[in-house]
C-alpha cells in the first residue's frame, strides 16, 4: 500500500513550471486507487488564459512613424494643419461637368476662423481645346446643387499642366475665398472676394470637377490632391 | 432627384431659400451655374422645378426665372 501524504505535506519543487512537468494525485477508490494527473504545459495554458501577450513594437503593437509606442513618456503629434485627405482624381474625357475626385469634410471638422487649403496639380495628357477644372462644395458627394469654391485658370493648345491651388478662410458662416468664378491657377494674387455660404454642423465634400469642351481627346484630371485644415 | 420652388427672384432648394444675383453661365447643354445670394450654384437637368422635369438647360433656366 502506497504511503498517503497531504498535498500541503509534499516536497515544494522550488523551480519554474516545466512544460513537461506532471503533476499526479492518486486517490482511494473501491478497487484500490484512482490516479489522477495534469501536465506543467496544462497549467500553464490555463494560467495564461485571457492574459495580454508581452507586448512587442512592431509585432503586436504597431509603431507612429517608426516610433516604438512602448515605455514610459509623450508622443508629440503635429495637429496643425490636420491634413484631411490626399490622393489621386481621375482624368476624364467629355464635355459635361464631372467628378475627378471627392474628399469629405466631417461635421464639426471645420470651426471658425480655421482656414482649409487646397492644391491640386491639374494634367491633361492630349487634346488642344479648352479644359477647365474646379472645385465645389455640396451636402452629398454630387455635383447637383452643389456650390462653386473655385475655377482654374483655362488650360488649351499645349497647356497640359497647373497648379491649381486656394485657401478658404471660415468666419462662421461663409467660406471666404478669391472670386470663385474668375479663372486664376492660385490665390497668389489680388481680385475681388467671394463669400461662400458654409454650415460646418453637417458632413461636406469637397468636390473637383473637369470639363473639357470637345468630347475627346482632350482628358483632364486632378492629380495629387491635398487638403489641410490650418487652426 | 432635387426640386426646386421657384419664388420671387429666387428659390428654395433643400428648405434653403436662394436670391438670384448676377447672371447664370450655361456649362453645357444640361448644366449651368446660377449666381445667388449664397455663392454660384451647379445646376442640371436631373433637377426638377416646380415639380416639372426638363431637357435643355436653357428651358430650365427660363423656368427658374419665371
Amino acid at each position: 500500500m502506497q504511503e498517503k501524504k497531504k498535498i500541503s505535506q509534499l516536497t515544494p519543487k522550488e523551480r519554474a513550471l516545466d512544460s513537461t512537468d506532471l503533476l499526479m494525485i492518486s486517490e482511494v477508490a473501491p478497487d484500490g486507487y484512482a490516479t489522477k494527473s495534469i501536465t506543467g504545459a496544462e497549467i500553464i495554458t490555463s494560467a495564461q488564459e485571457g492574459r495580454q501577450a508581452t507586448l512587442i513594437s512592431g509585432t503586436n503593437i504597431k509603431t507612429i512613424n517608426s516610433t516604438s509606442l512602448l515605455g514610459s513618456g509623450n508622443i508629440t503629434i503635429q495637429t496643425n494643419p490636420i491634413t484631411l485627405a490626399s490622393g489621386t482624381g481621375l482624368n476624364l474625357t467629355g464635355t459635361t461637368n464631372q467628378i475627378s475626385a471627392s474628399v469629405l469634410i466631417p461635421a464639426g471638422t471645420l470651426t471658425a476662423n480655421k482656414s482649409i487649403w487646397v492644391r491640386n496639380i491639374l494634367t491633361k495628357s492630349a487634346g488642344s481645346t479648352t479644359s477647365t477644372g474646379r472645385i465645389y462644395i455640396n451636402t452629398t458627394n454630387s455635383l447637383t446643387g452643389a456650390t462653386l469654391l473655385a475655377s482654374s485658370q483655362s488650360m488649351n493648345g499645349s497647356s497640359y499642366f497647373q497648379r491649381f491651388e486656394r485657401n478658404f478662410l471660415f468666419d462662421g458662416t461663409n467660406l471666404i475665398c478669391i472670386s470663385v468664378v474668375n479663372g486664376f491657377a492660385t490665390d497668389l494674387t489680388a481680385s475681388t472676394i467671394s463669400n461662400v455660404a458654409f454650415n460646418n454642423l453637417v458632413d461636406n465634400y469637397l468636390i473637383f470637377a473637369v470639363q473639357n469642351s470637345t468630347t475627346t481627346p482632350d482628358n483632364l484630371g486632378h492629380k495629387k490632391y491635398i487638403v489641410q485644415i490650418y487652426d | 432627384m432635387t426640386n426646386l420652388t421657384t419664388i420671387e427672384n429666387g428659390f428654395i432648394m433643400n428648405e434653403i431659400e436662394f436670391t438670384f444675383e448676377g447672371q447664370d453661365e450655361i456649362l453645357d447643354k444640361t448644366q449651368a451655374h446660377v449666381s445667388t445670394d449664397r455663392g454660384v450654384i451647379f445646376m442640371d437637368t436631373t433637377m426638377s422645378i416646380n415639380g416639372e422635369s426638363f431637357e435643355d438647360i436653357n428651358d430650365f433656366l427660363i423656368s427658374l426665372h419665371g
